[in-house]
């Protein structure tokens, strides 16, 4: 999925930068608005349809809503502290950091509601916390600890890093604990980033 | 921004009154993917078109890293605290 991506924003970078004429910006925007109802469209289908989660929500106690929102909370608070360190503005950190590792959908937010440059920086360091997930989930899994291992991946622990998670803590609570916790994230991606901003 | 609300709170409320027939979803999840696929495509142009951040990209490769640490530090600092916590209390 990432590989496909990243072909097309380069295959749009490139039209961008050879082909398509700036006069024709007012079309780019006309199309990505009604792109963007479609997908928030089938965002939202997609979080209704989750009544599992909801299920598993109301079994496991409403207590294991700590886990995403502590995740969410832990991460604006250290994106907002880090990006303080190369002078970004704290709504532009706190947005991108609401991504939540969910790099397609904050970044077009983003590019779209904000600026080209700051959906391109929330792609790009979305896509990075997905990498350093995939390195830090055995890592942390090796020195014992068990909810913390689902901390990195954010809204990812839904799918792309829950194998690895179940493959790396052998523990079933852990991996329903989080699949729960990256479709909290992820539901809360499409809120947060246009609140943040 | 109202756009993003109206359209989000629409597709929640279609799916969640069971509204959409089930084997609608694969339809509705190809049309999502169409919709993101465009947005990329538009979000590449602007990139493409823009020369300040064509010449930014490398500035902008370091930023996402520092970025990216702070969040996942952040979240595995609490996470761990609350872990630590909840292992004591067992």
């Amino acid at each position: 999925m990432l590989v496909a991506i990243i072909i097309i924003i380069i295959l749009g970078v490139i039209s961008g930068y050879f082909i398509i004429p700036t006069s024709s910006l007012e079309y780019l925007d006309l199309i990505s608005t009604i792109s963007l109802s479609i997908l928030l469209l089938g965002v939202g289908i997609d979080i209704g349809r989750n009544k599992e989660v909801i299920a598993d929500l109301k079994r496991l106690g409403f207590k294991i809503m700590l886990v995403p929102t502590l995740i969410a909370i832990g991460s604006i608070a250290g994106a907002i502290l880090f990006g303080i360190l190369i002078k970004l503005p704290v709504n532009e950190s706190s947005a991108i950091a609401a991504g939540f590792g969910w790099y397609s959908l904050s970044a077009v937010i983003l590019t779209k509601t904000y600026s080209t440059d700051i959906g391109a920086l929330a792609f790009l360091s979305n896509v990075f916390r997905e990498l350093f997930a995939l390195v830090l989930i055995p890592l942390l899994a090796k020195i014992g600890t068990k909810l913390t291992v689902i901390a990195p991946g954010g809204a990812t622990t839904m799918d792309t890093t829950l194998p690895l998670i179940t493959k790396s803590v052998n523990d079933a609570e852990i991996a329903i604990i989080a699949f729960v916790s990256g479709a909290v994230l992820s539901a809360f991606v499409p809120i947060l980033v246009p609140l943040l901003i | 921004m109202g756009l993003i609300v109206i359209s989000l709170i629409m597709g929640i409320l279609i799916s969640y009154k069971g509204l959409l027939a089930e084997n609608l979803y694969s339809f509705t999840d190809k049309l999502t993917l169409v919709g993101l696929f465009l947005l990329l495509f538009t979000m590449g142009v602007k990139i493409g078109g823009d020369p300040e951040v064509v010449s930014n990209l490398k500035t902008l490769g370091f930023k996402a890293i520092v970025l990216s640490l702070g969040s996942v530090l952040g979240s595995v600092i609490l996470l761990f605290l609350f872990e630590f916590k909840f292992k004591r209390e067992d």
